[in-house]
């Protein structure tokens, strides 16, 4: 009797839970009938494939299953929420993103977001192409004195990424204490540039000594590279070794002015961005912005500059177009793609030849290192300009003048809209 | 297809249940076969065929076996049964087979045996054991034979079972196949059932699997014991998430067809000898091997030497049920020998020991065979073992963080809090007198809003991952 009571006042529960489990179950079904919820993919995630035509061989073979089974996945239209969902879960709970570390994005101490291709170098492992490294500084060195020899300062520039400058953000099961009495690669490569000779500058020292002078972290905790100030500061470093140097270097400026704002502009928020937690804004920190000060005068004319590097160097570049410190500059992003000035977009180099006439007319040159992967510099860039300068001494004037050049004009529309001409580059393979 | 994927869950699953539920009563088991054909074929749709021709011989050799004399019923049941063991054989063991007898032959100076390796359908062992279970239910005429082929296939077909069990014997079933009826309260208790099965697979399961996967995959300079420990704890855990996890599924679908399927888990965990594990794991395979296999070889009803052979027997095909590999027949003489032991005197000593003690020595031991049960070759399953106690070799330790994760940690320590909680002291009757203190709708409403969080939860740590197989498919 008491049973039947039991399961008659249970009986709207039930009832309420079906009706729950059977709506949320249908949603994807009824999102394909009538969509209202929005195909959405999680940020870095590629978007649904439209559902593949049947074919007798695909089902026999699965493949048109897997096609399936991805867009019902992708398009259901809970793919985005429920994947902010559980990364939620995962950060809070556990300072993740994923269940099984699915991206490379971990959550650090203090809410500090970092990324695990940092984890091998902080943890003294030597990158798998640690032998190249000999050879690659004796090029370094040939190409600096050539370049130097036709007018170009090449200047080599370590970048710092998060976990280098600040390890104690890293927690304990990441780090590897046995490794600690071998040497760091990085240390190594310095060592390397240190006995050829080598002009290079370690943007990680520089930050290392301005830290006391600061109350923020070069690095904001949504953030994958270091801030205004310190991406400031490095071009100040850079540049004033550019002066040493003797060649071409820009226009003096100082750092020390910058606005501290409540939310990191979306440059500072990029690894938040691909980390798709649902409440976002618990990662947010104060941030600064750096109002340039020059310390000298207009200079009549500024220096043609080329980046060539990681996306360390996205801010070099965004400060040389901003602050008009370059007169025209590039950065070749890995040498495969290329940005122009401060524009945010990139341009997937074509197949034509590198405009070398263009790249060795630059009068500052500057690679960067990456302290966490410290061997692969320039990315097939110094090897190809080696050949170049190589191959131009042992090619007479008369016939240099005469090849043709293969470089590909174009026309590249910025941000604001301004039409700027530009010359497309390939690189050649290094 | 997997139960726990998207294509599934919010595909196949609302609209089978739709159509099952709106059809005339006459066409519910066509749904439902229709449905179990597409499950099937969806992940194997080379073997449809061979599926059904093989249920075809089984329906016809059944009525022969009924219909015939007893001499002509034993020749067509024998018939029957080869025909299935043969199929299982080819397409599970012929690989092993010929691979051996090429290594002996190499051994011997032959060349290697020219052979193009056979691809094994998902779900053989299944499905074979219950066709043989069938026919050999008929023959023993503990249910007359099926004489509507359409419930037949549905009993062979069914997609909660088809793949990975239970293995559920005919007569079990036999009135719900024939007619059933599904109420509100049926599909209430199957979603619960299945939300908990999803829970244990996914976010469960796959999340500790994960580290097994990882610490299994390495090698000797880099596996330190306690990362081989960490290891088979973690694979410890899953194999037992993974599989009552589908279990719990398999069930909650067919309850949500009307159909109700016997246990297959009892708190394995919780055994406190080998005779107990084996009464609370796999349950519905253990029931198999007792009724067609131990049984008719004599069983218990004969010398005890003879009952300690038939006890190695059925230890052994259950190791190579599991797969044609020399790790899993080990896997069959670990269980077989502590079985033995038992018997012979160390029942009475474990008796002697606290409960608590008794069972985490089982444990203990279970978790060391799942070495052999996890391994790639033996000489993989050596190695493993010997990192459990040694450092030796060991020159590269890894970080903890490139071979688990916190979460992954924590689903560990999760899993063996759901797998050991009875041993607290007071904790059962805690349990109990929470329960006689709450109305049952408190219990209801608590248990409804649990799975629908687990159903939750388990979508969203799909929305992640990528597929994920379960590991008894293999089986």
């Amino acid at each position: 009797m008491m049973e039947a009571t039991a399961s008659k006042s249970a009986l709207p529960i039930k009832v309420t839970f079906l009706v729950i489990v059977g709506l949320f179950l249908s949603v994807p079904i009824a999102n394909d009938l009538y969509p209202v919820l929005q195909e959405r993919a999680p940020e870095g995630m590629p978007m649904a494939n439209p559902a593949p035509p049947f074919s007798r061989q695909g089902f026999l073979k699965r493949s048109w299953q897997k096609s399936l089974e991805t867009r019902a996945k992708r398009s259901s239209g809970l793919w985005y929420p429920l994947t902010l969902l559980a990364n939620e879960i995962y950060a809070r709970g556990f300072d993740q993103i994923s269940a099984f570390h699915v991206g490379s994005i971990r959550v650090g101490h203090e809410n500090q977001l970092f990324q695990t291709a940092h984890l091998a170098a902080l943890n003294h492992k030597l990158p798998k192409n640690f032998k190249k490294l000999d050879q690659r500084v004796l090029d370094i060195k040939e190409l600096q004195d050539r370049l130097k020899a036709r007018g170009t300062s090449l200047l080599i520039v370590a970048t710092p990424n998060m976990a280098h400058l600040y390890p104690e953000l890293i927690p304990e099961g990441y780090l590897d204490p046995s490794r600690k009495k071998r040497p760091h690669p990085y240390d190594l490569v310095e060592k390397a540039f240190e006995e050829n000779g080598i002009v290079y500058v370690d943007t990680a020292d520089v930050l290392k000594v301005a830290q006391s002078k600061v109350p923020f972290r070069f690095f904001a905790t949504s953030a994958s590279h270091w801030n205004d100030v310190a991406s400031c500061l490095a071009l100040q470093a850079i540049n004033n070794k550019l002066k040493e140097m003797g060649g071409s270097s820009f226009r003096a400026f100082s750092c020390d002015n910058y606005t501290v704002e409540p939310e990191p502009r979306h440059k500072d928020k990029d690894l938040l961005q691909i980390a798709n937690v649902l409440f976002p804004k618990r990662f947010y920190e104060p941030t600064p912005y750096v109002s340039i000060t020059y310390q000298e005068p207009e200079p009549s004319r500024q220096p043609s500059t080329l980046l060539v590097g990681t996306s360390y160097l996205f801010a070099l570049s965004e400060h040389l177009y901003d602050w008009n410190l370059a007169k025209v500059h590039k950065l070749f992003f890995y040498f495969r793609q290329w940005r122009y000035g401060g524009e945010s977009s990139f341009h997937s180099l074509p197949k034509e030849r590198a405009n070398w006439d263009e790249i060795l007319s630059n009068e500052i040159i500057i690679v960067n290192v990456g302290i966490g992967n410290p061997v692969t510099i320039g990315y097939g860039f110094i090897e190809a300009a080696l050949a170049e300068l190589k191959k131009r001494e042992g090619v007479s004037s008369s016939e240099a003048s005469a090849k043709p050049n293969l470089a590909a004009k174009g026309t590249v529309q910025t941000k604001t809209g301004d039409s700027v001409k530009a010359t497309v580059v390939s690189p050649t393979k290094g | 297809m997997v139960f726990s994927s998207y294509i599934f869950l919010f595909y196949f699953l609302p609209l089978v249940l739709g159509a099952y539920l709106v059809v005339p009563r006459v066409l519910k088991n066509l749904v439902l076969i229709s449905a179990s054909l597409l499950f099937y074929a969806w992940g194997e749709p080379r073997f449809v065929g061979m599926l059904l021709g093989l249920c075809a011989v089984d329906f016809v050799l059944s009525q022969l076996i009924e219909r015939a004399d007893p001499r002509r019923s034993k020749l067509w049941l024998t018939l029957s049964i080869i025909i299935n063991v043969c199929s299982l054989g080819y397409f599970k063991y012929a690989n092993f087979f010929v691979g051996e007898a090429s290594r002996i032959g190499s051994w011997l100076g032959a060349p290697p045996i020219a052979w193009q390796a056979v691809v094994l359908p998902i779900g053989i062992s299944f499905f074979t054991f219950h066709k043989i279970s069938y026919v050999v239910d008929v023959y023993r005429k503990v249910r007359p034979a099926c004489q509507n082929p359409i419930t037949f296939l549905l009993y062979i077909l069914f997609f909660p079972q088809l793949i990975a069990g239970p293995i559920v014997r005919y007569h079990e079933i036999e009135d719900q196949l024939h007619s059933r009826s599904t109420k509100l309260n049926d599909i209430f208790e199957g979603m619960i059932r299945f939300s908990i099965g999803l829970g244990k697979k996914v976010l469960i399961a796959d999340v500790v699997g994960h580290t097994a996967d990882k610490i299994f995959a390495l090698k000797a300079v880099s596996l330190s014991p306690d990362l081989a420990w960490l290891g088979i704890l973690a694979y410890t855990a899953q194999i037992y998430f993974d599989f009552s996890g589908y279990s719990d599924m398999a069930i909650g679908l067919a309850r949500m067809f009307g159909f109700r399927f016997p246990e297959n888990f009892n708190h394995p965990y919780l055994a406190s000898s080998f005779t107990d594990f084996w009464r609370r794991w796999h349950m519905s395979f253990g029931r198999w091997m007792r009724e067609y296999l131990y049984y008719p070889l004599g069983g218990s009803k004969c010398s005890v030497s003879r009952q300690y052979l038939n006890l190695w027997v059925v230890f052994l095909f259950s190791g190579l049920w599991h797969g044609a590999q020399w790790t899993f027949i080990l896997w069959g003489v670990w269980h077989g020998f502590f079985m033995t032991l038992e018997r012979l005197f160390l029942a009475k000593h474990l008796l002697r020991i606290p409960h608590a003690a008794q069972v985490l020595l089982t444990l203990f031991l279970v978790m060391l065979s799942r070495v052999l049960f996890r391994a790639d070759d033996l000489s993989h399953a050596g190695m493993y073992f010997q990192h459990l106690v040694s450092n030796s070799g060991v020159k590269k330790v890894l970080p903890l963080y490139s071979v688990t994760s916190t979460f992954e940690i924590f689903m560990i320590g999760v899993a063996y809090a759901i797998c050991l909680w009875p041993l607290i002291p007071g904790a059962v009757a805690l349990k109990d007198r929470v329960l006689s203190w709450s109305p049952p709708t408190i219990r209801i409403a608590a248990t409804a809003s649990q799975a629908a969080l687990l159903l939750l939860l388990s979508a969203a740590a799909m929305a992640g991952t990528d597929f994920s197989p379960f590991i008894y498919f293999q089986f």
